[in-house]
């Protein structure tokens, strides 16, 4: 009996042009939309580049001369110089700590299985915002609470420290807050990369007859180096364009760093010196192109080691006397970048005015009351930041598994184009984003300024890079063989992505949706350009709190955000939990 | 039992370009015929392109050039630019890594290439069953992949091939990863029922014995090109050149010049039979199987004889390797090396002396390989 036919007319397909630009591989309808959905997402992200790009150096009367004049004249040096010592500093001691706590998680008997699943979800849980006044609260030389605990601490054992313990307003503090943000980008990268690493390469060099310090340092490492560079690069482009941390607390300090000199002079110089702002901009892209042909040396010399994909059971390193102090030292870590700066947050909050002082009896909710009933202007900021999240990382995360799948199962010019396009905002930096976004849709023909949906769309194209390294992350766990049997059983590519391949994807997908969530509810940078009175969110009040120096609705309205992404974070955990046993 | 499709290959080429810019020929000009029912062994070794030519069949992968005809139909034809995907070719295909979809239960696994080809709930629960019972696998229908043995994988993996095509399925290593008892087991059971069924096989290894055991054609495969096609028994008793003996089961190769049927080697003159000269050029080796030997302790009285039309020499024993059964001998031979098998014990000892013999016939003279036999 022979049931199927094999070809029939409306599959076999002639290869034209589209065939040559997708190299050899089919289109059908779902190719189609993915293509279009790519298309889309790719003309979003370039339009407004090389509108900007055009209308500042080639349409516009600026002259590169006067410009680089202009900024030499206003003492860029030493705005470079403070960007390249806080974050070289700051990535430096977090690839450290960052590589040692995912070996320790990894490979050694530290335990606290719980608590590390935490640890990459860090500044999920406290946006960096929130997180920089918790320690402006915590450790500002006058009023900080740690500083007032250890005067009385010390005074009662008769010590006097003849001024503040801590000083949060100055370089070390400022690299203190930038690292607790940037481990979790090194550790994740290792740890992932730990886990995957055939345990019997280590075992090997065990028998071998290394030490256990020995194979650290002569396996594990170099093994992981490729991991931790590329957890690096993370951690300098992430660096460079957190605008939340150095104008928090580097303003104070008077340490102004690149990302801070970019947003004023799009947003406190009138009018807007755009052209200065896109210039410096593109000197940050310069430094985020070199570093990345940087790592792909890094890479390409490191031989890869061999991932086998099936490293359980790896006999775990015994820490022995040092296991308590690894333990204290993970826990203090958890403690810093979280709990301190949440309590902190919350207390001042409470308080009528900001005071190191506490007197529960003193505490009311009426600083809850101004921001979110009385104030209609942060309860719309609120209200637009959380639909703005939901609708931005939903259409984020979706359009990027739509384009990781396409991508992936094809090739050609035309889809490794579209792959580089996802990649650029990533290196291209929020700030240039911003700028672009604020000069190519504010105008004629759009007319989008001061609308949600610009803010909406900038958010989208900002944190594609994110979303498509989610989702090419979740794609990869779906092995390819998976995909291919299912296009053998006879469903098409639109049928295999719905019935297969998505649902495979989803945990991957639910947590890249959180961190799309967090990241665009809390958003900074771009709403500082883009925002306004006639569209306010909530980075953008926190911004206007901030220069007014309110602090303890500053801290309520930082107490909400915290609340409100830890607990989506926590829900999407248990949900991927689940999803995971079942 | 059902029609298996024939698969017509006709030139066909696939190249992958490295990294560095270089560029490999998977498959470089291969034209095959495959008939109904037949079961065809892929064997080669690591690289040459098995995996590749399985893949275009597929619609996995696009070939270069060439066409690719299947049931009769053209499914790929570089000239007129047309290509079937997968999904429309409906082929069987079982995995080396099973590709067992982990969110589906065995039975929704099974069920999916039924639903996919829009089969009637009725049959499609009847042709389940059906499998489920075939493969002895229905109490494990509620469970998820990651519930089952290896060995249990590898039966719903084939299941889901087979319910997907019941014309022609395609294995690449399939039975890689489980041990030797388990993969003996399946390789007779999965013989039977494509006897039984009727289906069109293609089975890609690198295990010669295998490919043995289950081909009723063998085509061995080369850097992208095939060396030889034909059933076991000529593979191995005719192989076409010295590439080919080497690769399918052991062979003694002793290289020579021809002329006429005198062969000059190292080890002196030998005449072989004309009839067995197969070779195209003057440079030769002449192939002998270990078990054609017979050897005996050096002068020993009663040993071997040396009658008309055998070839016999004087060598030292080197290693002798115990198989049960047989026992195998490394004899060399004035800087030759020559494997000889034999059965029943000898009570010879390393650093004996030794006789082995040949007949003339047992012998045959290939060229090395098929490439410089084409160019003499
Ligand atoms: N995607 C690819 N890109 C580049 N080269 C490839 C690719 N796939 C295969 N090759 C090359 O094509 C050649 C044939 O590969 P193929 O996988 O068909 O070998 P194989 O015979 O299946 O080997 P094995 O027995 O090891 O599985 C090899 O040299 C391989 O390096
Ligand atoms: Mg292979």
């Amino acid at each position: 009996m022979k049931t199927v036919t094999s070809t029939t007319p409306h599959t076999a397909r002639r290869r034209g042009i589209w065939t040559r630009l997708t190299w050899g591989r089919r289109a059908d309808g779902f190719s189609l939309l993915a293509m279009a959905l790519s298309l889309v997402t790719a003309a979003l992200i370039l339009y407004p580049l090389a509108y900007v790009t055009y209308s500042v150096f080639i349409g516009g009367d600026a002259s590169i001369p006067e410009l680089v004049s202009n900024i030499l004249g206003s003492g860029i040096g030493a705005v470079v110089w403070n960007t390249v010592w806080v974050i070289g500093c700051s990535i430096l001691i977090a690839t450290l700590i960052g590589s040692f706590f995912a070996w320790l998680v990894e490979r050694t008997d530290i335990g606290l299985t719980g608590l590390s699943r935490f640890l990459p979800m860090m500044p999920l849980f406290v946006p960096p915002i929130a997180g920089a006044i918790g320690w402006v609260l915590l450790a500002s030389p006058r009023s900080g609470f740690l500083n007032r605990w250890a005067q009385d601490g010390l005074g009662l054992a008769g010590i006097d420290l003849g001024g503040p313990l801590l000083n949060i307003y100055s370089g070390p503090g400022l690299v203190f807050v930038f690292v607790i943000y940037l481990i979790p980008n090194i550790f994740m990268t290792v740890s992932s990369h730990l886990r995957n690493l055939d345990p019997a390469l280590e075992e090997a060099a065990r028998m071998s007859g290394a030490s256990v310090m020995k194979t650290l340092y002569l396996v594990t490492l170099p093994s992981v180096r490729p991991a931790a560079t590329a957890g690096m690069l993370l951690a300098l482009i992430m660096g460079l364009a957190l605008f939340s941390l150095p104008v928090v607390i580097g303003g104070p300090a008077q340490i102004e760093v690149l990302a801070v000199r970019i947003v004023n002079l799009m947003i406190n110089s009138y009018p807007p010196q755009t052209a200065v702002a896109l210039l410096l901009a593109v000197l940050v892209i310069v430094v985020i192109s070199v570093a990345s042909w940087l790592q792909v040396r890094v890479l390409r010399r490191g031989n890869f080691a061999t991932i086998a994909g099936r490293g359980i059971g790896a006999a775990r390193v015994s820490l022995g006397l040092y296991r308590g102090p690894a333990r204290v030292l993970f826990i203090a870590y958890l403690v810093a970048s979280s709990l301190l700066p949440f309590l902190a947050l919350l207390i001042v909050s409470l308080q009528p005015f900001w005071t190191p002082v506490i007197n529960v009896t003193n505490f009311s909710l009426q600083h809850y009351e101004s921001v979110f009933i009385q104030s209609r202007y942060s309860k719309a900021a609120i209200f637009n930041s959380i639909w703005l999240g939901v609708v931005g990382a939903t259409v984020g995360i979706l359009l990027s598994a739509v384009i990781a799948f396409f991508t992936n199962r094809q090739s050609g010019i035309l889809v490794s184009l579209i792959d580089s396009v996802t990649k650029l905002p990533g290196a291209v930096s929020n700030l240039v984003i911003g700028i672009a976004f604020v000069v190519a849709f504010s105008g004629s023909p759009f007319y989008l300024y001061g609308t949600t949906l610009i803010l909406l769309l900038a958010y989208i194209v900002l944190y594609i890079p994110q979303a498509s390294l989610s989702a090419n992350a979740a794609l990869h766990q779906v092995g390819k063989q998976l995909t291919e049997a299912s296009l053998m059983a006879g469903a098409s590519q639109g049928m295999t992505f719905l019935r297969v391949t998505l649902p495979l994807m989803l945990p991957g997908l639910i947590a890249g949706w959180t961190l799309l969530f967090v990241l665009m509810s809390g958003d900074i940078t771009a709403s500082a350009m883009l925002a306004g009175n006639r569209n306010p969110v909530v980075g953008f009040v926190v911004l206007d709190l901030w220069a007014g120096g309110s602090f303890p609705q500053l801290a309520a309205l930082g107490t909400v955000m915290t609340i409100l992404s830890s607990s989506v974070v926590l829900l999407t955990l248990r949900l991927s939990h689940q999803r995971h046993r079942g | 039992m059902v029609n298996g499709y024939d698969i017509t290959l006709s030139d066909l080429r696939k190249h992958y370009r490295r990294r560095d810019g270089s560029s490999v020929r998977a498959i470089d000009h291969i034209s095959l015929d495959i008939r109904q029912g037949e079961f065809v062994v892929l064997l080669g070794s690591s690289g040459c392109g098995k995996t590749t030519l399985l893949r275009c069949i597929a619609g996995l992968e696009a070939p270069d050039a060439g066409a690719i005809r299947i049931d009769g139909k053209p499914v790929f034809d570089s000239a007129s630019n047309l290509f079937t995907p997968p999904e429309h070719r409906r082929i069987g295909m079982m995995f080396q890594s099973y590709a067992l979809w982990p969110h589906m239960t065995i039975r929704e696994n099974i069920q999916f290439p039924l639903k996919m080809q829009k089969v009637d709930k009725a049959s499609a629960e009847k042709k389940i069953a059906h499998v489920l019972e075939m493969m002895h696998i229905g109490e494990l229908a509620q469970q998820y992949p990651n519930q089952l043995s290896g060995g249990q994988q590898q039966r719903v993996a084939l299941a889901r091939a087979m319910v997907c095509s019941e014309n022609l399925l395609l294995f690449d290593e399939p039975l890689s990863n489980v041990d030797a008892m388990v993969r003996e087991h399946l390789r007779t059971e999965l013989s039977f029922m494509q006897k039984e069924l009727g289906f069109t096989a293609i089975y890609v290894t690198h295990d010669q014995e295998e490919a043995m055991a289950m081909a009723d054609r063998i085509v061995v495969l080369g850097g992208g090109r095939i060396w030889q096609h034909g059933s076991p028994e000529e593979i191995y008793h005719e192989p076409v050149d010295g590439r080919v003996a080497a690769f399918v089961g052991s062979a003694n190769l002793i290289p020579g010049q021809l002329a006429g049927t005198e062969i000059s080697t190292a080890l002196g003159s030998m005449t072989v039979p004309a009839g067995q000269i197969r070779s195209r050029g003057t440079e030769v080796a002449i192939m002998s199987r270990p078990e054609h030997w017979r050897l005996s302790a050096a002068g020993e009285a009663g040993g071997v004889a040396s009658p008309e039309g055998a070839l016999k020499l004087r060598g030292t024993v080197r290693l002798i390797t115990h198989l049960g059964p047989h026992t195998d001998y490394i004899v060399a031979v004035g800087g030759q090396e020559i494997r000889v098998r034999a059965y029943g014990s000898r009570r010879l000892r390393v650093g004996d002396a030794v006789d082995i013999l040949i007949a003339t016939a047992d012998l045959l003279v290939l060229d090395p390989d098929c490439s410089t036999g084409d160019l003499v």
